[in-house]
C-alpha cells in the first residue's frame, strides 16, 4: 500500500500526505539544564551551531532525526517513513549488520524466516518450482551468509489463523455487534487508524505470522543456544514493504521480553537487489549452473529439519501452507473453525455432512463472500476484501449513519413505482456479496491481497502481470498444506495449542505478548500552516 | 458578442457553471460554500430555483448536472427524469442534491402527450420544487476540484489535490450507494478537471502536471486504465472538453478533445479509434492481447492565440461545433472550424467580467432554444452571452 515505499507504482495504493508536520524534538545538550538565550549560527563548514547568548559558547547542534516510530504515531506522511525505513530495514542495514558480524567479537545468531508468498515470488522470478527455491534460499542464508536456522513461516500462521478464528467466534457468541475486521495486513492497520478511527472497535487484535513467528524464533534459539535474545538478528521476507511498518510497531507487553521479535524485513525485490550487487560474496543460483538443470530436491523436510531450531515444533509446521485466499486463508480458516466449534457444541444436531460452504461473488474479484450453510440455513460468513477501492466501500459502510443526509425520496418512489408495476426489483434481489454484513472480514490493502504485496518481484517486460500473477499463485497452489479445522478430530489445532501453551508455560511469556497486537488512534492534523507546508497547487 | 445578462450570484468568486441537458437550469458554484440554481429564461429574467447551502465547510468548486436517465441518445420515456446534481467541494466532499416528484405530475393522467412534456418541464424547473441533499459521499483526502457524470449517469467522476481520481458508481434513478470502482492514480500532481464523453465511458482527466490522461474501462476485467497521454502543453492544463459526435464538424472516425492550459495555449488533440494490431494478432503472444487498449493520441492544431495570461476554462458546443475559451486576461474567445483543421477567430471579448478573471465558460441552451455563452468570474458573477 505504502507505494510510494517502492520502486514501482502499485496501481491501487493510498496516497500518502505530503508534509511531514511531526514537530522535531532534540534533547539539548546543555550541561546545567538552564536554559540560556541562544542564537543559531552556520559554521564555515556549513554545519549548525548553537551559540549561547549568555558566555558566548558555542556547541555544535544534532541533525534532528525522526524514528519510525514517530512515523507510526502520527498522520502526516508516510513520506518521511521512506527515508527512515530505508535506514532501518534495508539490504543495506543487513549487509551491514552481516559484516559488522564478521569484524566484532561479541558475535549476533542470525536467523530468518521466509513467507509463503515470497517463496512463491521469488521461485515465479527464477523458473523453478517452489522446492528448488527453498533450497536455494537455505543455500544462501545459511551457507554463504552464515545464518544458523531459516525457518517458513508457517507456525507462526498457523497460530494466527487459529487465536483469530477463536478471536471472532468469541466475539460472536458475546454478540459484538458488526463485522470483525482482520489486522494482518499493516498497510490497512494504518489507514484505518489514521484515517478512519471508528473502524478500530471492529478490528481483531490477533497479531500476524510475520510478529508471532520472530517471537517464537527469538525465544527458542536464544533458549537452544544459551544466549540473549538481544544477540539474536532475525531477517524476515515477506511480500510486503508495509512489514517493515509492522515490525517497528513498540511491543506493548515491552517488559516481558524487550528487543523486537523482527529486527530487518525485506521483500523479494530487495533480496534480489542485495543478491545482484554483491556477486562477489553472494549467489542465489550456483554459478555456472543451468537453473532449468537443478534437479528437484528428493526430500525438502530433511533439509528444513536441518535448518530449523531443534526444538520448533514440527518440520510441516515451519515450511507447509494453509487453504483458503493466497493471502493465508483467513476467512476461510474462520468458517471452517465455526462449523467444528458448532459440532463440538452440540454433535446430535450438527452433523458435519448437512454444512456447505458457499462462495457469493461481489462487484469485483477482490471482494467475495463465503457463507457456512447449514440444512441450507447461513450459520456464518466471512467476506475477502482487498485493494484500497474495495476498502472504502467497506468502511463507509461501517461508519456511523450521518444526519445530515434525509431519507431518500427518488429511493421511495422507485420502490412505489416497480411494487405497482407488480415486478420483482431485480437489482436489489441479486445476491451480492456484502462484507459489511458478514461476522469477519479478511481485508488487504493489495489488490488480489498478499500474493500480489508491492515488495514481490514485477513481471518480466514481455509478460502480462495478469499472467505473471497467474503464474505466482499456481506457485503458491503448489506448496503443500496442512490441514487445521478441516482435519480429522481437528488433530492439528490441538497440537499447536498445546504446543503453545506449553511454550508459553516454559518462556514464562503471556499468551498477549506473543498473540495481541494494539490500534493507535491518530490525531488528525488540525495546524493549518503545518498542513499548507505541503500544499502544491 | 452581447451581454444578455450578468446575475450578481455570488459575494464571493463563482468557480464552476453547469447546465441540465434537458431542462434550462443553471447551476453555480461558489467560494462562498454554495451553489444557486437558476432557470435560464430571459424572459422571466433568469429567476433563482433554488440555493443549495449549509452542507459545505469549505468552497464548492464544481457543479455538474446529472445526465438524463438512459443519456440523451435512448431517454427512458416510462420513467420521468428528476433532475440532480454533484457539487464537489474544497473541504472533499461531494454532495448530491435532487428534488422530489412534483405531486402535480401524478394528477397528469388523459392529458395530450405534448402538453405532458410542456407541464413536465415547467415543474422540473418551477422554484417551488424543494432541492434537498441526497448524499454526501466521502473518500477524497483533499480539495476536490472537479466533478462529472458519464452520458448515461451511473458513474461520477471526481479529481482532487491528493491527484487521485475516483470514479464512484450508482443507481442513476435513485442515487442511492456510491461505491467506489476505481481509483486512479496515473498523475504526479494535483489534479484539476476531469470530464466525460459526452456518448461513450471515456474519461479525460487535466492536471498540474502538464498533461491531459484518457481512461477506459478494459474489457475483460472490467479494470479502469489509463489509455491515452497528451503530452504538449507547457503549464498545467486547466481544462479540457470532448467533441460531440453531433456536433457539426464531428467524423465518426475520430474522437476529438481540445484542451486549455496555463500555458495560455488552447490546442486540440485527435484519436482514430481504429483497433490496434488486427492484421497481425496471431502473430502475437497471447500476453500481450490483453492488455488495456492503448488509444493513439495526437495533437491536430493549436488555436489562434488569444490569451495574453493563463486559459482556465473551454468548452465545445454539440449545436455549433464552436469553441469557447476564458482566462485570466478575462476574454472570451470563440473559435470557428473554417474548413477541415483550420480554425479562426470568430468573436473575442475583452474584460468579460471587469477586471476580475474568469474561471469558467460552457455553451447552454436558453428556455426560447437560442445557443448563448454562460461564464463565471472572480466577481462573484455569472454573465449569460449572445453571439
Amino acid at each position: 500500500m505504502s507505494a510510494i515505499l517502492s520502486a514501482d507504482d502499485l496501481n491501487d495504493f493510498i496516497s500518502p500526505g505530503v508534509a511531514c508536520i511531526k514537530p522535531v524534538q532534540n534533547v539539548s545538550g546543555s550541561k546545567d539544564g538552564q536554559q540560556d538565550e541562544v542564537e543559531i549560527q552556520i559554521d564555515q563548514d556549513g554545519e549548525p551551531l548553537e551559540v549561547s547568548k549568555a558566555d558566548g559558547e558555542a556547541s555544535k547542534l544534532n541533525p534532528a532525526q525522526i524514528s519510525l516510530s514517530d512515523c507510526l504515531a502520527c498522520s502526516g506522511c508516510i513520506t518521511s517513513a521512506e527515508e527512515v525505513l530505508v535506514a532501518q530495514h534495508s539490504h543495506n542495514e543487513l549487509t551491514r549488520a552481516l559484516e559488522e558480524n564478521r569484524t566484532q567479537q561479541t558475535k549476533k545468531v542470525f536467523v530468518a524466516s521466509v513467507s509463503h508468498q515470497s517463496r512463491a515470488s521469488l521461485a515465479g522470478a527464477y523458473g523453478v518450482s517452489v522446492a528448488v527455491m527453498d533450497k536455494l534460499l537455505i543455500d544462501l542464508f545459511v551457507a554463504q551468509m552464515g545464518f544458523t536456522h531459516v525457518v517458513g513461516t508457517s507456525l507462526g500462521r498457523s497460530l494466527s489463523l487459529i487465536y483469530e478464528a477463536q478471536n471472532i467466534i468469541d466475539r460472536k457468541t458475546r454478540g459484538v455487534s458488526g463485522p470483525t475486521l482482520s489486522s494482518v495486513c499493516p498497510g490497512w492497520v494504518l489507514y484505518a487508524e489514521k484515517t478512519h478511527p471508528y473502524v478500530i472497535p471492529h478490528m481483531s487484535d490477533v497479531k500476524s505470522p510475520q510478529q508471532i513467528t520472530g517471537c517464537l524464533l527469538k525465544s527458542l534459539v536464544a533458549r537452544e543456544l544459551g544466549i540473549s535474545r538481544d544477540n539474536i538478528y532475525h531477517v524476515s521476507i515477506m511480500p510486503c514493504f508495509d512489514k517493515k511498518l509492522e515490525s517497528a510497531r513498540p511491543e506493548k507487553y515491552d517488559g516481558e521480553l524487550p528487543s523486537p521479535d523482527v529486527d530487518c524485513v525485506l521483500t523479494p525485490k530487495e533480496l534480489v537487489t542485495l543478491i545482484e550487487e554483491n556477486t562477489n560474496i553472494y549467489s542465489l543460483i550456483p554459478p555456472h549452473t543451468d537453473i532449468t538443470k537443478l534437479p528437484q530436491p528428493a526430500s525438502m523436510s530433511n533439509i528444513y529439519k536441518q535448518v530449523a531450531p531443534k526444538t520448533w515444533p514440527s518440520i510441516e509446521l515451519a515450511w507447509a501452507s494453509n487453504e483458503g485466499s493466497s493471502s493465508g486463508g483467513y476467512a476461510y480458516h474462520y468458517l471452517a473453525a465455526l462449523q467444528l466449534h458448532l459440532m463440538a457444541s452440540d454433535p446430535s444436531v450438527y452433523n458435519p455432512q448437512e454444512f456447505e460452504l458457499v462462495t457469493v461473488g461481489g462487484r469485483n474479484s477482490d471482494v467475495y463472500e463465503m457463507r457456512l450453510l447449514f440444512r441450507k440455513e447461513k450459520v456464518g460468513s466471512a467476506a475477502v476484501v482487498n485493494g484500497f477501492k474495495n476498502i472504502q466501500n467497506l468502511v463507509r459502510r461501517l461508519k456511523p449513519s450521518k444526519s445530515t443526509v434525509s431519507s431518500n425520496p427518488l429511493a421511495n418512489r422507485r420502490r412505489a413505482r416497480l411494487a405497482k408495476a407488480n415486478k420483482s426489483d431485480d437489482s436489489s434481489d441479486t445476491d451480492q456479496a456484502d462484507p459489511s454484513k458478514c461476522d469477519y472480514v479478511e481485508i488487504m490493502a493489495c489488490p488480489n491481497g498478499c500474493i500480489n504485496g508491492g515488495g514481490q518481484i514485477s513481471p518480466p517486460g514481455d509478460v502480462s502481470a495478469k499472467e505473471w500473477l497467474a503464474s505466482i499463485i499456481d506457485r503458491y497452489r503448489s506448496i503443500e498444506t496442512i490441514s487445521l479445522f478441516d482435519s480429522p478430530d481437528a488433530r492439528a489445532v490441538s497440537d499447536i495449542i498445546h504446543w503453545s501453551s506449553q511454550f508459553i508455560d516454559e518462556f514464562n511469556i503471556s499468551e498477549m505478548r506473543l498473540s495481541k497486537t494494539y490500534f493507535n488512534t491518530v490525531e488528525k492534523p488540525t495546524d493549518q500552516a503545518a498542513l499548507l507546508l505541503g500544499t502544491k497547487w | 458578442m452581447k451581454l444578455i445578462k450578468s446575475i450578481k450570484s455570488h459575494n464571493e468568486k463563482a468557480w464552476c457553471l453547469s447546465q441540465h441537458q434537458t431542462l434550462p437550469l443553471l447551476a453555480t458554484a461558489s467560494t462562498d460554500k454554495t451553489s444557486i440554481i437558476y432557470k435560464l429564461s430571459a424572459a422571466s429574467d433568469f429567476p433563482v430555483i433554488a440555493k443549495l447551502e449549509d452542507s459545505h465547510k469549505r468552497s464548492v468548486r464544481a457543479v455538474q448536472f446529472k445526465p438524463p436517465l438512459g443519456g440523451e441518445s435512448e431517454p427512458v420515456s416510462d420513467i420521468l427524469d428528476l433532475p440532480a446534481l454533484a457539487c464537489g467541494s474544497f473541504d472533499s466532499t461531494i454532495s448530491i442534491w435532487g428534488i422530489e416528484e412534483p405531486d402535480e405530475l401524478r394528477e397528469l393522467d388523459g392529458e395530450d402527450e405534448q402538453d405532458i412534456q410542456k407541464i413536465h418541464k415547467t415543474l422540473l424547473t418551477s422554484p417551488k420544487s424543494e432541492w434537498s441533499l441526497m448524499a454526501l459521499i466521502e473518500g477524497h483526502e483533499s480539495e476536490i476540484k472537479s466533478v462529472a457524470w458519464n452520458y448515461q449517469g451511473n458513474l461520477l467522476a471526481s479529481c482532487s489535490r491528493d491527484k487521485t481520481i475516483w470514479i464512484w458508481e450508482t443507481d442513476p434513478e435513485t442515487l442511492e450507494e456510491f461505491d467506489c470502482i476505481a481509483v486512479l492514480n496515473d498523475h504526479s500532481q494535483d489534479i484539476k478537471h476531469v470530464t466525460w464523453h459526452p456518448t461513450q465511458n471515456l474519461l479525460a482527466s487535466s492536471s498540474y502536471d502538464d498533461t491531459v490522461r484518457l481512461y477506459k474501462q478494459d474489457e475483460d476485467d472490467d479494470e479502469w486504465a489509463c489509455v491515452g497521454i497528451l503530452n504538449g502543453h507547457d503549464g498545467t492544463v486547466w481544462c479540457s472538453s470532448f467533441e460531440h459526435s453531433s456536433s457539426p464538424g464531428s467524423s465518426e472516425e475520430k474522437v476529438r478533445l481540445v484542451s486549455a492550459s496555463d500555458d495560455k495555449t488552447v490546442r486540440i488533440w485527435s484519436s482514430t479509434s481504429k483497433e490496434e494490431g488486427t492484421t497481425n494478432s496471431e502473430k502475437l503472444p497471447s500476453s500481450l492481447k490483453s492488455q488495456p487498449k492503448e488509444m493513439v493520441w495526437e495533437e491536430e492544431t493549436v488555436l489562434p492565440i488569444a490569451h495574453d495570461y493563463p486559459v482556465y476554462s473551454v468548452s465545445w458546443s454539440k449545436t455549433s461545433g464552436r469553441i469557447a475559451s476564458v482566462g485570466s486576461d478575462g476574454n472570451i474567445v470563440v473559435y470557428k472550424e473554417d474548413g477541415m483543421k483550420d480554425w479562426i477567430i470568430e468573436d473575442k471579448m475583452s474584460y468579460a467580467h471587469g477586471v476580475f478573471e474568469v474561471n469558467c465558460v460552457i455553451w447552454c441552451l436558453l428556455e426560447d432554444g437560442e445557443e448563448a455563452l454562460a461564464t463565471a468570474g472572480d466577481d462573484g458573477s455569472v454573465n449569460l452571452w449572445r453571439l
